[in-house]
């Protein structure tokens, strides 16, 4: 009998420590891996409900709008608060320089053609709001620099024309790159409107990501 | 014997038991995890063909080739090879039903399935769609140049340039009216001379075409656009109510949108008046005009308009006990020479500003006490009228009760009496009570349809918002109708606000395209 009782109890050491080694890292990584599914979704969510308002003419850089968006974010933990929270929103509207913008912005001579209209054919900021924690997370689309962004985030003409740090890394996601010279039908003057949402990841170590990332352009 | 058998036959049976579990449970696992990639992929799916629609929806009705931007902007919205998907199909169609314009987005995608392939399955297709229209819009703006605008001209041109240039030249019809102590038409500039009610052709859609000769457009015209006197909201409003009709009757398109988007710094201070109008006569006896009620005609008629007086910008001519007095001036008169460009650009000066003059000529023959005040704020006698005229040139009532919620009433708390002409509170109360109704005589014309949009600008002493949510018949009007068109009431303090109010209020008109 005692001999018996003491190799029963090694087996159930042995089978729970087996149990152990391979079910609790798949259950702790289904766990993590479902949490940040979650907000995965729910950033992708954010992104896709402040690119829809965004491109609606809501402005963002009022209080009252920026609380709206933080309840939308609020699974996220999104502030309105800047520098607080673990969610961030940043809205970005670009236009593509051509003559006309190079015109509106007095980059042009006494013919009217383009002249020291540095930013010709390319994509910039024209607007650049950044809502929540901005350490969570920079723009995929960069940041503008050397240009003064006004209390809405907007960016005068005259520099968005010419400044070379407000042109928009927006290769990588560029909806008009199939088209070579002109762009594609699009009005001069026209908008994209960039939102990108991002959230601090869920991690138990060694499981767990950053953080989560969304984008949208309307 | 029996218990040491029945222990020897438990010993690794949980391992047994997990052993056989572990397949089941892997397989639910991933299901779970096979449908949570499916939903993952399906939601990024659908917020690009959302991104797609709205992206090539503002486009739809000008030349842009919206089909194939609606394709870029879901390329663009969805990462190629997101979660291993492939094979992404869109299928984009594009609708123009007379006004109404339609861009139909779906779009299909094949994502691999990881364990479900033990079932044979290799792939799952995940389908989105979405849907934008926008109507084709006619909007008719109206800009406030009265006197307190003085230092925000030149960001009303700025923030109006940029209203217009959010509209589709071809396809939306834009108009302009000016609103000053005479209101009158500015585009299409062919409305004057010889503007009348029922000739012309409303708002077009030629509004940013280029410039030839003298034939202005409406961007040259806000660009140009000089400071005014007075406040006459109601003929501002009324003008621009059949400025729409007008248009709507040529193309005789109900589906389009019809909207007035108004903008002042201040409360109405005057109407434009009919003073011997036979039905509504608001001359006295001792006004000894000659044509009076019982002998006017076309010719005779005395018409102009009347304001509460005053240089003030702190509008103490609205004081019931310190008005410095009403006038009555000529309406702007349109010929070859006084175009509406002239009178869009007139700086005017020693008190002429946009003609600011009293009324002569053969209708006041024999007049007496119907003077007006001359100069800026030196009143003279208007005692020859007897009454506030009960209703405008237009036939708007300058009576009701509404008035009791208006910031004048609210400061001052005197009843409407429409038996003291000459005092400016009394004729600031008609003023408000004419364009309240003017207002909501537009507002339920179930033909038209007329959203209109208001944007006060506070910074020059403060707009009646009270008066303005009523106008746009937002939700938080006290009048609040649903069966009417749902306006939308912004406020701005500065230029930068003031920018954004009209940024936001062409989204909104957008958006009831949309």
């Amino acid at each position: 009998m005692k001999k018996q009782r003491t190799s029963q109890s090694g087996a159930s050491v042995i089978e729970f420590a087996f149990i152990t080694f391979t079910l609790v890292p798949l259950l702790i990584g289904a766990a993590v891996v479902g949490v940040n599914l979650v907000r995965t979704l729910q950033t992708e969510q954010l992104a896709r409900d402040a690119g829809h308002m965004f491109a609606r003419g809501v402005d963002f850089s009022a209080s009252g709008n920026q609380e709206i968006l933080a309840n939308i974010g609020s699974s996220l933990n999104l502030s309105a608060t800047a520098g607080s929270g673990n969610a961030t929103v940043i809205l970005s509207k670009l236009t593509y320089v051509d003559s006309n913008a190079c015109t509106t912005g007095g980059a042009v001579n006494g013919g009217g053609q383009p002249s020291g209209c540095t930013n010709l054919g390319k994509w910039v900021f024209v607007q650049r709001l950044v809502v929540g924690n901005s350490a969570i997370r920079s723009s995929n689309l960069g940041t503008p620099t050397g240009v003064t962004l006004s209390s809405n985030g907007s960016i005068a003409a005259s520099q968005y024309v010419t400044v070379a740090g407000d042109v928009a890394n927006f290769n990588s996601i560029n909806p008009y790159s199939n088209v070579s010279g002109t762009i594609s039908g699009l009005p001069s003057g026209q908008f994209v409107y960039v939102a990108e949402a991002s959230g601090t990841g869920y991690s138990i170590p060694p499981y767990g990501v950053g953080s989560t990332y969304a984008f949208g352009l309307f | 014997m029996f218990r040491g058998a029945q222990a020897k036959k438990r010993r690794g049976t949980a391992l047994v038991l997990y052993t056989v579990l572990l397949p089941t449970t892997l397989l639910f696992c991933g299901l779970a995890i096979d449908l949570c990639m499916l939903y993952v992929v399906q939601t990024r799916l659908s917020s690009a063909v959302d991104g797609a629609a709205l992206g090539a929806g503002r486009l739809l009705g000008t030349t842009a080739n919206t089909s194939e931007i609606a394709g870029e902007f879901l390329n663009a919205n969805y990462p190629s090879g997101y979660w291993g998907s492939y094979n992404l199909t869109p299928s984009i169609s594009v609708t123009n039903n007379s006004s109404l314009h339609t861009v139909a987005v779906s779009a299909t995608v094949q994502v691999p399935l990881l364990f479900l392939r033990l079932l044979r399955q290799q792939y799952c297709t995940v389908a989105a769609s979405a849907t934008a229209v926008r109507r084709d819009v006619r909007v008719e703006l109206v800009l406030d140049r009265s006197y307190s605008m003085i230092d925000q001209m030149s960001n009303l041109r700025t923030a109006a340039t940029t209203f217009v240039n959010m509209f589709n030249p071809g396809t939306d019809e834009l108009g302009l009216v000016i609103l000053s102590g005479s209101s009158f038409v500015a585009y299409p500039t062919s409305e004057m001379p010889n503007y009348s009610l029922t000739s012309g052709t409303g708002p077009d859609v030629h509004f940013a075409d280029s410039v030839t000769g003298s034939n202005q457009n409406m961007l040259t015209l806000i660009s140009a656009l000089q400071l005014g006197s007075d406040t006459n909201t109601s003929e501002a409003i009324w003008l621009a109510y059949m400025e729409l009709k007008k248009a709507a009757a040529i193309d005789s398109d109900p589906t389009k949108a019809n909207v007035i988007v108004l903008f002042t710094d201040g409360v109405p201070n005057g109407f434009t008046s009919y003073l011997n109008n036979p039905s509504s006569n608001a001359l006295g006896s001792n006004s000894n005009c000659k044509y009076d009620p019982a002998t006017s005609s076309s010719s005779t008629q005395m018409n102009g308009w009347i304001a509460a007086a005053g240089t003030s910008s702190t509008l103490s001519f609205f004081s019931p006990t310190n008005s410095t007095g009403i006038g009555f001036f000529n309406s702007l008169i349109f010929d070859t020479v006084h175009s509406s460009y002239y009178w869009v650009t007139n700086v005017g000066s020693g008190g002429y500003v946009d003609d600011l003059v009293e009324v002569t000529g053969t209708p006041m023959t024999n007049c007496s006490h119907i003077g007006g005040y001359g100069s800026l704020g030196s009143g003279t006698d208007m005692s020859g009228l007897a009454t506030i005229p009960s209703q405008d040139y237009y036939g708007n009532s300058t009576s009701g009760t509404a008035y009791t919620q208006g910031v004048l009433y609210q400061q001052y708390g005197i009843a409407y009496n429409s038996s003291q002409p000459t005092n400016g509170y009394q004729m600031g109360l008609a003023s408000w009570n004419v364009a309240d109704n003017a207002a909501q005589k537009i507002l339920s014309d179930s033909n038209m349809n007329v959203a209109i949009y208001t944007i006060g600008f506070t910074g020059d002493g403060g707009v009646d918002a009270v008066l303005l949510n009523r106008m746009a018949n937002t939700q938080s009007s006290s009048s609040y109708n649903s069966s009417y068109q749902t306006g939308m009431y912004v406020e701005a303090s500065d230029a930068a606000s003031m920018q954004q109010a009209f940024g936001q209020v062409a989204s909104e008109v957008l958006r009831l395209a949309h």
